[in-house]
């Protein structure tokens, strides 16, 4: 049993490797230019915010709040409003879809569309009613109907293939971690 | 032995003997042509030897590829190591044409303001929740940055620094609300406020405000920074005017703004770290 439970903690940390590679990942094809094709001039998909979604459905609430604490983190870097105000959002929309999944839905195609839609429509509206409507920018309104709206869209093209990813990488451990419970010998 | 001389079996052989040289007498010496033995043996044999000459060539042929080969690849490699060697020495050249190309842009300004102290920098990532266009620069506060120093390019002003840590800082571009120049148009004079818009942002144009009633402002009209306040040096050209507007809220006039450098696609910016005039501790 030692063994394998050694065994599983390779497999746990080569998985925390692919996570990390997927957050690298997400963060370099949402913010180097030139990657992506640009929305309003300006606007790239938020893929480190779906990243956080779908590794808090299948990972739960603790790992996924702690993702994406990471994750805003890293988004703080580049972000022209607030240190430190992705870094609460993204732990947060973690933390809510991880026990949401946990709690009282089940981690399947239906939930993660709508926990997608629901945390990308939160959390850039969130930014808009902060740092545009709040901020006293000029025809607020109007720039929540022709940015931050064709954005949310944008972002969600790319919601099912990020799910895929992690769900893949997710179910190949947790089978690692179920052989090792039943076969203690 | 003497028994052998005299023997039927030496009689045989010394009659072969004998009929073979006259043959060859025969049809070297007067009939000019091949004896018919050599002939018939000639036929017998001819298909033999071709099939082995044959094989005999192929594998001398295998033998001297696989010995040329040898050569040829060791020469193969050799030369596709020099144009490796070339590529690099090409891709540094085109690099540092591209840097000369951006450093000779700056020339004219610098000896147009010859107070200004530059750092140059490259955009390393944009904010894409942001509708302004900021975006991350690879200098910070160890290489001479420091909030609040305005960014260019060649063709006009960018923005200005609005976070530093020690190694990257964010810039937020004329587009934004929250940039607030003062600027003037040379034509006329005429005093303004240069910032952003949120409608103006997403078509790419910026707001050059706070004009006066009589203000003769044009469309086509130069838009420069003024220098008061302390931000931004006199003299920087913010962009033209595209179209001159009524703001319905206080019937004011305020002139809509092409910024005249690339903000969504520029890659290398410099940072104006010093100039004389400048504001200092905010």
């Amino acid at each position: 049993m030692g063994l394998l439970l050694s065994r599983e903690k390779k497999k746990n940390r080569v998985h925390a490797v692919f996570y990390g590679g997927i957050l690298l990942c997400a963060f370099l094809l949402q913010y180097v230019p030139g990657v992506l094709p640009r929305v309003g001039g300006s606007g790239t998909p938020s893929l480190m915010l779906l990243a956080v979604v779908a590794v808090a459905m299948c990972e739960g609430d603790v790992r996924g709040g702690a993702f994406g604490l990471a994750a805003g983190i890293f988004c703080d870097a580049n972000a022209v409003h607030g240190t430190g105000y992705y870094a609460i959002t993204y732990m947060l929309t973690g933390l809510a879809c991880g026990l949401l999944v946990t709690h009282l839905m089940q981690n399947n195609l239906l939930s993660c569309i709508s926990l997608g839609i629901g945390s990308v429509f939160v959390n850039l509206s969130l930014y808009w009613l902060l740092f545009c409507a709040f901020g006293g920018v000029g025809n607020a309104g109007g720039l929540y109907v022709s940015f931050y709206l064709p954005l949310m869209g944008y972002t969600l093209l790319f919601l099912l293939p990020v799910y895929w990813l992690v769900r893949r990488i997710a179910l190949g451990s947790k089978r690692i971690r179920n052989r090792a419970k039943a076969d203690p010998s | 032995m003497r028994y052998f001389f005299r023997s039927r079996r030496f009689k045989i052989f010394a009659g072969i003997t004998a009929a073979l040289l006259v043959i060859a007498i025969v049809c070297g010496a007067v009939l000019k042509w091949s004896s018919p033995l050599s002939a018939a043996a000639g036929a017998v044999a001819s298909p033999v030897q071709r099939f082995f000459s044959s094989v005999a060539g192929g594998a001398g042929e295998f033998f001297s590829n696989v010995k040329d080969g040898a050569a040829l690849r060791a020469d193969n490699e050799k030369l596709q190591q020099e144009i490796n060697d070339l590529t690099d020495k090409l891709i540094q050249f085109q690099e540092m044409e591209r840097e000369n190309a951006f450093y000779k842009d700056y020339l004219g300004l610098k000896e147009e303001h010859p107070d200004f102290t530059f750092q140059d920098a490259m955009v390393i990532g944009r904010d894409g929740n942001d509708p302004f266009g900021s975006f991350t620069i690879d200098k910070g506060l160890l290489q001479g940055v420091a909030l609040h120093d305005p960014v260019i390019t060649a063709e006009g002003l960018v923005g200005y620094i609005t976070e530093a840590s020690a190694s990257q800082s964010v810039v937020t571009t004329v587009l934004s609300p929250a940039l607030n120049a003062s600027a003037y148009g040379p034509r006329t004079k005429d005093n303004g406020i240069v910032s952003g818009d949120g409608e103006l942002a997403s078509r790419g144009l910026t707001r050059f405000g706070y004009l006066s009633k009589d203000a003769n402002v044009a469309v086509g009209d130069y838009v420069v920074s003024s220098g008061a306040g302390g931000i931004f040096p006199a003299g920087l050209l913010v962009g033209t005017v595209a179209e001159i507007q009524q703001d319905p809220m206080d019937s004011s006039t305020y002139a809509v703004v092409k910024p005249a450098a690339a903000l969504s696609t520029c890659r290398d910016v410099m940072v104006v770290t010093g100039f004389t005039g400048q504001s200092g501790g905010q």
